[in-house]
């Protein structure tokens, strides 16, 4: 049974329609990446999955669990909010860590706040993530004193200490300069290659290519196109053809 | 090394200019100004000869009801040298006396051009200075009285008005704003002025009581509002400044909203309200000798009573730049604490 079920989502903006209806499944331990032009609704995609923006029609189930209805039309107490979001991780375009805390302390915040176990624990967790993303050095640093990809870096830390369900990175290298882009892609790479399940919204086709198992092309509000991997080699859409012929 | 020649250079100016002062008011006791209702013995005088020979002078007593000065009028030839000024009707407008109550110099009239030195022959400086301390002291006193509690009625007032101000709901955001642009766009002294007769002038009686508790009382009350509504807008900049994007990675991590304003957005706000505030609170100390306006007997009138004929001593008017004194060193207190807390959260930048 498929981990995500994402039911005919539309979401407006005041008139203008950003989601118009948007449907797909994604399996446990599959990696769906999002392509798409700017404006085409990526990003609002995401932030309703993440319960950041309510839809205005469909339905998201996470593992057989409704998680969100619009034909319910009851909003959602803070806490049952908190507990859904929980099903899902995400990691910013602009990393948004906590200026104000170290690195250790940015990733062990809130396991400790929402109590998820001893701060021995937590910690322990929280240094095994921060060596897998390849910064036992700098756990005791401030994010002002790293660059852009080691944070974006500290930030998928952040995310995976709540062991999500799923993981969501919105354009997570577009903030960064080329050469950082590849310690990121790596990271996230090897979280595939561990089996997270992931929703990652990229302009980087490479990336898109050899490490999901699934592709989605949006367009104005819609998905256009679907499938594995190779319908980047043989679009059949002509919208995916040209969006592809500009990179 | 370069640093410390520096701060000992520093150090020696500001012992030269604070000793220089010192032994001034300490040990001249020289009065800067002569009080209306001053008198001057009346007696022979010497007059110098002026540059035409004529030296005569004629003393005799003054006493103008009309303007309610009295004294000696002197009568006298141009001569040279000016130490002190005493108004006199007729032709001559100005006469210079030494310390040894000689007058020296007669000017005309289109001469004026000096404010000079009146000495009683007594040097009163030591018991001036007790007296006059004494008396800064107190004012200063008053002052830091109305800082604290503008301070202490400000700071959350200024928080809800912030609040007002943010609100999505117009009907308060927007008198909110209007009242923040008129308390910030009008002069302090203007509200002061307001605040303390409007009631009387309204409802024929003055609700704060002519005495100095009234006086004070008003003046805290139209410090507070003011203050309150600069206060507003740095909170308000200070809450929007922290961007969105980090109330969000706190709602993804399953935070709650205060969770989220308590350990991940108010160290931020802080951070960046800490700055303009220690820049509006070093003003208040300053602002604070407005009070005067409607008589708070803050520590500039102290000084200035000074000149006034009071406290026992008059017409003297180094206390006036003394009070200098007071500020300089309360807002470099002031510029330290905060120098300190700005260190303090040096650690991070927003
Ligand atoms: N809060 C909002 N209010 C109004 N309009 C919005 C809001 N958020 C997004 N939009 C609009 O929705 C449309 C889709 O935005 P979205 O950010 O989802 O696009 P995207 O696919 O992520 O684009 P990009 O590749 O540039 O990140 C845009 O036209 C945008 O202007
Ligand atoms: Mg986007």
């Amino acid at each position: 049974m498929a981990i995500l079920e994402v039911k005919n989502i539309h979401k407006s903006f005041g008139r203008t329609e950003v989601l118009k209806g948007i449907d797909f499944t994604l399996e446990k331990g599959e990696v769906l990446s999002i392509i798409g032009s700017s404006g085409s609704g990526k990003t609002t995609l995401l932030r309703c999955l993440n319960s950041l923006e309510f839809a205005d029609k469909g339905q998201i189930v996470v593992g057989g669990e409704t998680i969100f209805d619009a034909d319910i039309n009851k909003r959602p107490s803070e806490s049952e909010l908190r507990q859904k979001r929980l099903h899902f991780g995400l990691v910013f375009q602009n990393f948004n860590l906590f200026p104000q805390y170290s690195v250790l302390d940015n990733v062990t915040l809130a396991p400790k706040l929402l109590k998820k176990g001893t701060n021995e624990e937590i910690e322990q967790t929280a240094l095994e993530l921060i060596e897998s993303v390849g910064l036992k050095e700098k756990i005791n640093n401030y994010p002002c004193e790293l660059s852009g990809g080691q944070q974006q870096r500290v930030a998928i830390a952040r995310a995976l200490a709540l062991k999500p369900e799923i993981l969501c990175f919105d354009e997570p290298t577009s903030a960064l300069d080329p050469e950082l882009t590849g310690e990121v892609l790596k990271v996230i790479k090897s979280l595939a290659d561990k089996h997270m399940t992931m929703i990652v919204v990229t302009h980087e086709m490479t990336f898109a290519h050899d490490v999901s198992d699934k592709v989605i092309f949006m367009d104005g509000g819609v998905i256009a196109e679907q499938g594995a991997p190779s319908i980047l080699d043989h679009p059949e859409s002509e919208r995916l053809q040209s969006f592809l012929t500009s990179f | 090394m370069k640093k410390k020649v520096w701060v000992a250079v520093l150090a020696v100016l500001i012992a030269v200019v604070l000793g220089a002062f010192i032994w001034f008011v300490y040990f001249t006791g020289y009065d800067y100004s002569m009080a209306d209702d001053d008198t001057v013995a009346v007696g022979d005088f010497t007059v110098a000869a002026g540059a035409d020979g004529s030296g005569s002078l004629t003393v005799k007593e003054y006493n103008n009801d009309k303007k309610g000065v009295s004294g000696v009028q002197l009568n006298a030839e141009a001569g040279d040298e000016s130490f002190f000024m005493w108004q006199i009707d007729g032709d001559y407008e100005i006469i210079a006396g030494n310390i040894n109550n000689e007058v020296i110099r007669i000017a005309p009239k289109s001469d004026l051009k000096v404010l000079a030195l009146y000495n009683d022959g007594v040097n009163a400086g030591p018991a001036n200075f007790k007296i006059v301390f004494g008396s800064l002291n107190e004012g200063f006193v008053q002052t830091l009285k109305l800082f604290l509690i503008t301070l202490l009625g400000a700071i959350p007032l200024g928080l809800i008005i912030s609040f007002g101000s943010m609100s999505k709901f117009k009907p308060i955001s927007a008198p909110v704003r209007v009242i923040v642009w008129i308390v910030r766009g009008s002069p302090l002294m203007l509200q002061l002025l307001i605040i303390f007769y409007m009631p009387g002038m309204l409802f024929g009686n003055n609700i704060w009581g002519g005495d100095e508790t009234g006086r004070f009382w008003a003046s805290a009350v139209a410090f507070i509002l003011n203050y309150a509504c600069y206060f507003s807008e740095i909170f308000r900049g200070g809450i929007q400044g922290v961007p969105i994007g980090q109330h969000e990675a706190g709602q993804v991590l399953g935070l709650s909203k205060s969770q989220i304003f308590f350990k991940v957005t108010l160290m931020q706000m802080i951070k960046r309200i800490v700055p303009p505030m220690s820049n509006e609170i070093i003003t208040l100390v300053k602002d604070t000798s407005l009070a005067r306006i409607i008589a708070m007997q803050e520590i500039i009138w102290a000084g200035q009573a000074f000149m006034k004929s009071s406290h026992g001593i008059h017409g003297i008017i180094w206390p006036l730049f003394s009070t200098g004194i007071y500020y300089l060193a309360f807002s470099g207190m002031l510029t330290l604490l905060f120098g300190w807390v700005e260190k303090k959260l040096d650690y991070f930048k927003v």
